[in-house]
């Protein structure tokens, strides 16, 4: 446990550094994250002519905005730094001194959840002044809702894993690593709840829907996700997470086994 | 030094790298073919080969960053009872490419030091003297990529010195170093085998460096260990059979055909008055095979020595004459 508290000082340590260090990746990706907000507002601003329609559905699209922010940053970034670090040389460093890979980076997934939330509380506020539509929740709701947060994110994290073994094996995966984030944005606006049955279930499966549909009851609607019949869906949310963490993990594991059988650590 | 217990054992170490796409198996390659190697603990191996001859591979099996086809790795404490899991280990594997280059010497040393698991107190001070010992002190903040190469080199072995490890891999570890350096770092490791009894493996393409510091010696070449001994026995066993011949080239003329049944190389150039030939003998007794037809010729000698051969005239006369051969066919081992 010691040996862990100190592997999430030594990666946000690293995290924080590098981020300082690379200050322009940091402006511009929250500027892009914002002017595309922007141009998704104004593009709906001017479909939908009614501002009572409008600032009535808005927290729910800043909020799903919000949470494919954390879809970008688990997919793109685990995936991204095992990319980068196959790159300049430092992953097979990095394995050497600490052998379990799997661990390093759930790890670092704590680590950039910590980072994403801070960049995310700018962008949320940013947007907010922008809009002039201010996200108010109830002290009650803090809880319940970083309770949410933090089982959303996982699932989507443990999605995160897979394709962060597919780049220690493939390399580069950008491409995919964009069409499936494309994927995302389009399920984080999808009316899941006005499909069939059949779709709803297997929308709901994947990460960020579920998650994201009990945060805007929250969010949004003001409910209570501890009530009867909520609760289920609470626990659909928690068993999904963990399911995604499994296979993530597992997808990872076997994924590093075939990078050191190729000898592929180290090459890019 | 051969009594002592092996700090790891290669056992018919193996590698074939597959391609990814599974109807491109025929381009498949061997890289390493079969390796037995008891490294002793407290001793510097140096491992020898031409480029390509699998020295890299090797060492990254044994630091567990590559899996092996077949055969394994077994490390062992200081009773000699096999460990469990591999003990800590300490490498330079790509040199300058090991590190952060936007971060500090010190806050690499830092970061790295905490992945091994060390206390902050010790990696602080560990860091300190690292950084004292290869003139890095005042550039200790500095950013990596701003220092030079050499610089460089010297924060990746900082880096795996880090915390005494008892088992060092270093891959070229004085590649772009200034003598200087080359030599601090060179004691340092002395310094760690005697006092740490820590165990290195250095792989080099400088003869001279793993001439001086080298307990033991192997030489990899197709992916085979060829040869594998203490660089004294390694002289020993090439200097019986080496004798250098110097003589007027018409008397080299004359005598040629006589000696035609014996293996030599010519050392000579198109205008050059004297020939110096070597003869490469099989075993001592050959010695008086040649004498007797010297006697029989009686050529103007100018001199006759037996030739104390340098590391990389041993290299050179394994890897040309040997590193074709058959697996396990070792010119010598006394591991």
């Amino acid at each position: 446990m010691l040996q862990v508290l100190k592997l999430v000082r030594a990666e946000t340590l690293r995290s924080l550094l590098l981020t300082v260090r690379y200050p322009l990746e940091l402006v511009v990706g929250l500027g892009i994250m914002y002017s595309i907000f922007m141009g998704l507002f104004l593009g709906a601003s001017a479909l939908v002519r009614d501002p009572q329609v409008l600032s009535a559905s808005l927290d729910g699209f800043v909020i799903s905005y919000v949470m494919w922010f954390f879809v970008i940053s688990a997919i793109s970034r685990l995936a991204f730094q095992i990319q980068m670090e196959a790159q300049i040389g430092v992953l097979e460093q990095i394995v050497l001194n600490y052998p379990r890979l799997l661990l390093l980076l759930l790890v670092r997934s704590v680590v950039d959840f910590g980072g994403s939330l801070v960049v995310v509380a700018i962008l949320l506020l940013s947007i907010m002044a922008t809009t002039g539509k201010w996200l108010t929740v109830g002290a009650e709701h803090i809880l319940p809702l970083l309770l949410l947060l933090v089982l959303t994110v996982a699932g989507i994290y443990g999605f995160g894993l897979i394709f962060a073994g597919m780049a220690l094996v493939y390399k580069r995966i950008g491409q995919v690593g964009s069409i499936v984030q494309f994927a995302f944005f389009l399920l984080a606006y999808l009316p899941i709840e006005q499909l069939s049955t059949g779709a709803r279930v297997l929308l709901y499966a994947l990460p960020l829907t579920l998650g994201l549909r009990l945060i805007k009851l929250i969010a949004v609607q003001h409910g209570n996700v501890f009530s009867e019949g909520n609760l289920v869906l609470l626990l659909a949310l928690a068993l999904d997470s963990a399911l995604y963490l499994l296979a993530g993990a597992a997808v990872f594991r076997l994924c590093e086994r075939q990078a050191r059988l190729d000898g592929r650590l180290g090459q890019y | 030094m051969v009594d002592k217990p092996p700090a790891f054992r290669l056992e018919g170490l193996t590698k074939t790298f597959y391609p990814l796409i599974p109807w491109h198996r025929h381009r498949a390659v061997r890289a390493v073919q079969g390796i037995d190697l008891a490294v002793p603990r407290g001793c510097i191996f140096s491992l020898l080969g031409p480029n390509g001859a699998g020295k890299t591979t090797t060492i990254k099996m044994i630091a567990g960053l590559v899996l092996p086809t077949a055969g394994h790795v077994s490390f062992y404490d200081e009773k000699g009872n096999e460990l469990r899991t591999r003990p800590r280990l300490g490498a330079v594997l790509e040199g300058t490419r090991n590190l952060y280059w936007r971060l500090s010497p010190l806050e690499n040393l830092q970061y790295f030091g905490e992945l091994k698991g060390l206390p902050l107190a010790q990696i602080r001070r560990e860091a300190q003297e690292l950084l004292d010992m290869f003139g890095l002190a005042d550039r200790a903040r500095a950013s990596t990529q701003t220092l030079s190469r050499g610089m460089q080199q010297k924060v990746a072995v900082a880096i795996a010195l880090l915390g005494r490890p008892p088992v060092l891999l270093l891959d070229e570890p004085t590649l772009g170093l200034d003598v200087e350096s080359s030599r601090a770092i060179q004691q340092r490791l002395r310094e760690l085998v005697e006092r740490a009894g820590c165990t290195i493996v250095l792989t080099t393409h400088q003869m001279e460096l793993a001439a001086r510091i080298a307990d033991r010696i192997g030489i990899i070449s197709h992916g085979k260990l060829i040869a594998q001994d203490s660089l004294a026995n390694l002289m020993a066993f090439f200097r019986r059979q080496d004798y250098e011949l110097q003589l007027p080239q018409a008397e080299w003329q004359r005598l040629r055909g006589e000696v035609s049944s014996f293996r030599f190389s010519e050392q000579q150039g198109s205008l050059d008055a004297e020939a110096t030939v070597v003869f490469h003998l099989e075993k001592p007794a050959d010695f008086y095979a040649l004498s007797e037809r010297l006697l029989a010729v009686r050529p103007q000698l100018s001199s006759l020595r037996q030739v104390t051969p340098s590391l990389e005239d041993i290299f050179l006369e394994i890897t040309r004459h040997y590193g074709g051969g058959e697996p396990g066919g070792e010119v010598c081992s006394r591991c």
